[in-house]
C-alpha cells in the first residue's frame, strides 16, 4: 500500500518537475489575487479627499488638523490629496478625486461668532457607498471639531461598551478570510487537476481497477496536492504578513490543524469534481467559484450575521452559516489576533473533518460504480 | 488575404457548432460572473444603508423623545442609516452577545443631566464598528445642531440628483467584467480544444497554418460575449436595480466591441502558451476577478488608496471601467475620442496577438500522439 503511494507521489511530482507551468501557476495564482483583493482593505479604511481650505484661522487649521489626523486601527480615515482650492476644484472635475470638501473663506469668522457655518462637501455619486463613505467621515470630522471648540452648548456624549477587547483590524478579518480562500482553492485545484489528469491522460483505468484498492491513488494524489498547496499557503501568509501585517506568526497549533482540516475539506471537494467530471475544463472554475463561495459566506459570516435582518441577506446567511467552515474562519482569526477566550471551535473543526470524510467517501463510491472509460481505456 | 479572411470564418462556424455541442466551454463566463454579483450585491449592496440596531429609551422624556427622532432621521441619500427592530433591554444584550444585532443605543435615565447615550457594539472589525459609531455621530449631529451645539455642519452636494445605489454600481461593473471575461475565457477555451482534442496538427497542415483558426476564435469568442453577458445583465436588472438607459448601455456594448475583440486576441495567446486549460483558467478568472475589485468594478479608482490608484493607472483592464462606469450610469454622455482610439488601438494589438499565436502554433511541441 505505502509503496503504491509513494510511487503515484514520484509519477505525480516527476510530471511536475518536468511540465512545471501548471505547478508555478497553481501556487502564484492564489498568490497575485489574495495580494490584489488585500488592496481592497485599505478602501474601506482610507477615503482619498480634496480639501479646498478657503480659510487660514486656527478654526480651520485645526478641522483641517482633525481630517488629516482621523484613524482607526487599520489607518487614516482620510487621504488629504491637497489643500489648495483651485487644485481641489480641478482635481475633482478631473476625475481624481471623488469628493471635494470646502473650508469656507468666512469660517473662522462665523466659527468666533458662534454663528454656525455650513462646510460644503462636493461628491461625485457614482456610488452611493461612496458618497455615504465621505458624508459620514465628514460628520465625524465636525463632531470632532465640535467637541474641541466647545461652544456653550456641549455635544452629547457617547459611552461605549464593546463586546471584544478591542476592534480587530479589518486587515487580520479580511486576511483570514483571503487565507482560508487560498488554501481551499489550492487544495482543491491541485487534488481535482490531479485526479482529473489520469483520466485525460488515459491513464485511469489501470489506477482505479488496480487491485490495491483506491487508497493509493486518493492517498498519493492528496499528498503531491498538500506538497504543492502547502508552497502555495507559505507564499500566501508571507504576502499577507508584508501587505496586511497579518499575524502570521501568531497562529497556534489548533489554527495550523484547523488549516489542516480546511485542506483536507478542500482535497476531498476536488477529488469528488475530479472524479466526476474527469476533465480540468468544468473543474478548475467550478473550483473558483466554490472558494469565491466559501470567502465571501464563510469569510464574511460574523460580519454578515449583524445586519441579515430581513430579505435576501437574511435567507443568504440563514441558509449558509451553520456550514462550519464560517465558524472555523472566525476560530482562526481570534486565534491570530489574540481577541478570542483562547479555547477552540471543536465542532467547527470536527463539522469541517467530518464533511471531509463524508465527500472523500463519495467520492470513491462514485469512481467505483462510474466504471466507464472511453477513448482508448 | 482572401483566403485568411475566410479560414478565419471557417474556423468560427466550426467554433459554434462545437460550442453548441460542448457548453461546459461557454458555462464558467457564465457561471463565474453570476456568482461574484449574487454575492457581492447581496452581501454589499441589496440591504441598502440600513442597520439593524437594539434602541433602548429608559429615559423616555422630552431629550431622549428628540435623540430617538434622530437617530430614525439619520439617512444617507438613498436610506435611512438605522432600523430599531428591537427595544427590549434584555432581548437586545443576548442578540448582541450572539453578534445578531452589532449596535444598542441606551438612553439612560438621566440623559438630560448627563447629556450622555450609552452604546454597545459587537465590534465584529474595524470597518463595520467605525461604520457604526459615525453612524451614530450623524444622527447625533442632526440632534446637536437643533440644541445649537454645533458650530459647523456638512452642506452634501452631489453631481447628480440621485446616487447610484451599490448594487447597480455593482451590477454594472459585472456586466463588463461578464464580457471581458467571457471574451478572453471563451477564446482561449476553443483555443486550447485543439490541443487537448488532438486537432492541432491538423490546423498546422492547413496551407495557411493556424492563423486563421486563431482569427476565427476570435472572431467567435468576441460575438458569443455578449450573448454569455445576457444572465449577467439580466441579474442585475431584475433583482439588484441595474437598470441603464438603453442608449447608453447600447453606446456601451459598441465600445467594448474592440476591447472584446483584444480579450480574445489576449486569450488565444494564453491558450497558445500555456496550452491547456488546466493551465489557462486559474490566472484568466482570478486575475478578471481581481480586476473587477481593484480596478474600478467595485469601487471606482479615485476612491482607491494609492498603491490600488497607481496599479490601476498601469493595468489596462482598469480603463474599460473607468471609463464605462460614467456612460453606463449617465455621468458622462459618451466617450472621447481619445478612448475610441485606444479601444481600436487595442483591437488592432488583440488580433495582431492572436495572428502572432496561431503563427507560433508552428514551432509549439507535439505531444500526445500528434
Amino acid at each position: 500500500m505505502w509503496s503504491a503511494i509513494r510511487a503515484m507521489v514520484r509519477k505525480d511530482l516527476t510530471l511536475s518537475r518536468r511540465s512545471p507551468v501548471f505547478v508555478v501557476i497553481t501556487v502564484l495564482v492564489p498568490l497575485v489575487f489574495v495580494s490584489l483583493y488585500a488592496l481592497l482593505v485599505t478602501v474601506s479604511t482610507t477615503s482619498p479627499v480634496a480639501v479646498a481650505q478657503e480659510g487660514g484661522g486656527p478654526h480651520s487649521e485645526r478641522l483641517l488638523q482633525i481630517l488629516r489626523t482621523m484613524h482607526n486601527t487599520d489607518g487614516e480615515l482620510f487621504e488629504i490629496r491637497t489643500t489648495d482650492p483651485g487644485d481641489a476644484r480641478a482635481m475633482f472635475a478631473a476625475g481624481e478625486v471623488g469628493a471635494v470638501l470646502t473650508i469656507p473663506a468666512d469660517f473662522d469668522d462665523r466659527v468666533s461668532a458662534g454663528v454656525p457655518v455650513e462646510v460644503p462637501l462636493r461628491v461625485y455619486n457614482i456610488n452611493a457607498d461612496g458618497t455615504k463613505n465621505f458624508e459620514l467621515r465628514a460628520e465625524g470630522a465636525v463632531r470632532e471639531f465640535a467637541r474641541d471648540t466647545g461652544g456653550g452648548v456641549p455635544v452629547t456624549a457617547v459611552r461605549e461598551n464593546s463586546h471584544f477587547r478591542e476592534d480587530m483590524g479589518t486587515s487580520a478579518y479580511l486576511g483570514t478570510a483571503l487565507l482560508v480562500f487560498a488554501v481551499l482553492y489550492a487544495s482543491m485545484v491541485n487534488t481535482g487537476t490531479l485526479v482529473a489528469r489520469e483520466w485525460e491522460d488515459r491513464t485511469a483505468k489501470p489506477l482505479v481497477l488496480s487491485p490495491v484498492g483506491n487508497a493509493p491513488l486518493l492517498g498519493g494524489k492528496w499528498l503531491s496536492a498538500g506538497v504543492q498547496t502547502l508552497a502555495g499557503t507559505v507564499l500566501v501568509l508571507a504576502g499577507l504578513a508584508w501587505l496586511l501585517d497579518f499575524p502570521a506568526l501568531s497562529l497556534g497549533a489548533a489554527s495550523w490543524l484547523g488549516l489542516f482540516v480546511l485542506f483536507a475539506y478542500g482535497s476531498a471537494l476536488g477529488t469528488l469534481l475530479g472524479v466526476t467530471l474527469r476533465r480540468s475544463l468544468p473543474l478548475v472554475p467550478l473550483c473558483v467559484v466554490l472558494a469565491i463561495v466559501h470567502f465571501f459566506l464563510s469569510g464574511y459570516e460574523s460580519y454578515l450575521r449583524g445586519f441579515a435582518h430581513g430579505g435576501a441577506v437574511e435567507w443568504l446567511w440563514a441558509s449558509t452559516h451553520w456550514w462550519p467552515t464560517a465558524g472555523l474562519t472566525q476560530d482562526l482569526r481570534l486565534d491570530a489576533t489574540g481577541l478570542g477566550d483562547g479555547g477552540t471551535d471543536w465542532a467547527a473543526l470536527g463539522g469541517t473533518a467530518g464533511i471531509a470524510a463524508l465527500l472523500t467517501l463519495l467520492a470513491v463510491v462514485r469512481m467505483r460504480r462510474q466504471l466507464r472509460f472511453t477513448q482508448g481505456q | 488575404m482572401n483566403e485568411m479572411i475566410r479560414g478565419a470564418l471557417a474556423a468560427h462556424r466550426r467554433n459554434v457548432r462545437l460550442l453548441r455541442r460542448r457548453p461546459d466551454l461557454v458555462a464558467q463566463g457564465v457561471l463565474v460572473p453570476l456568482v461574484v454579483l449574487v454575492l457581492c450585491a447581496i452581501l454589499f449592496g441589496s440591504w441598502g444603508d440600513r442597520w439593524p440596531v437594539g434602541v433602548i429609551d429608559r429615559a423616555d422624556d422630552a431629550r431622549s423623545a428628540a435623540i430617538t427622532d434622530s437617530l430614525a432621521q439619520s439617512r444617507s441619500n438613498v436610506d435611512l442609516y438605522f432600523e430599531t427592530i428591537e427595544d427590549d433591554p434584555r432581548a437586545a444584550r443576548e442578540m448582541l452577545e450572539d453578534g445578531r444585532l452589532q449596535l444598542v443605543i441606551t438612553i439612560p435615565e438621566d440623559v438630560a443631566t448627563t447629556n450622555e447615550v450609552r452604546i454597545s457594539t459587537y465590534n465584529v472589525n474595524t470597518d463595520a464598528t467605525k461604520n457604526l459609531r459615525f453612524r451614530v455621530d450623524d444622527a447625533l449631529n442632526i440632534h446637536d445642531e437643533v440644541r445649537g451645539a454645533l458650530p459647523a455642519t456638512v452642506d452634501l452636494r452631489t453631481v447628480a440628483e440621485e446616487d447610484v445605489t451599490r448594487a447597480a454600481f455593482i451590477a454594472g461593473g459585472v456586466l463588463l467584467l461578464a464580457l471581458l471575461l467571457g471574451s478572453m475565457l471563451l477564446a482561449a477555451n476553443v483555443f486550447a480544444v485543439e490541443e487537448e482534442g488532438r486537432t492541432a496538427k491538423e490546423l498546422l497542415m492547413s496551407p495557411f497554418g493556424a492563423a486563421p483558426a486563431a482569427l476565427g476564435c476570435v472572431l467567435t469568442a468576441t460575438l458569443l460575449a455578449y450573448l454569455s453577458a445576457v444572465p449577467t445583465y439580466l441579474t442585475g436588472l431584475l433583482l439588484f436595480g441595474f437598470t441603464p438607459d438603453v442608449g447608453s448601455l447600447v453606446l456601451v456594448l459598441l465600445f467594448m466591441l474592440p476591447l472584446l475583440v483584444a480579450a480574445a486576441g489576449l486569450g488565444v495567446l494564453l491558450a497558445q502558451l500555456l496550452r491547456q486549460h488546466r493551465a489557462v483558467q486559474p490566472p484568466v478568472i482570478l486575475v478578471a476577478i481581481a480586476t473587477f475589485f481593484v480596478g474600478g468594478g467595485f469601487v471606482s479608482v479615485p476612491g482607491m488608496p494609492p498603491t490600488a490608484r497607481t496599479i490601476a493607472q498601469w493595468w489596462p483592464p482598469s480603463r474599460v471601467f473607468e471609463w464605462s462606469n460614467p456612460v453606463l450610469h449617465d455621468f458622462a454622455g459618451s466617450y472621447t475620442a481619445g478612448q475610441w482610439a485606444w479601444g481600436g488601438a487595442f483591437a488592432l494589438l488583440g488580433v495582431a496577438g492572436a495572428y502572432w499565436a496561431g503563427r507560433r502554433e508552428l514551432a509549439a511541441p507535439r505531444r500526445g500522439g500528434q
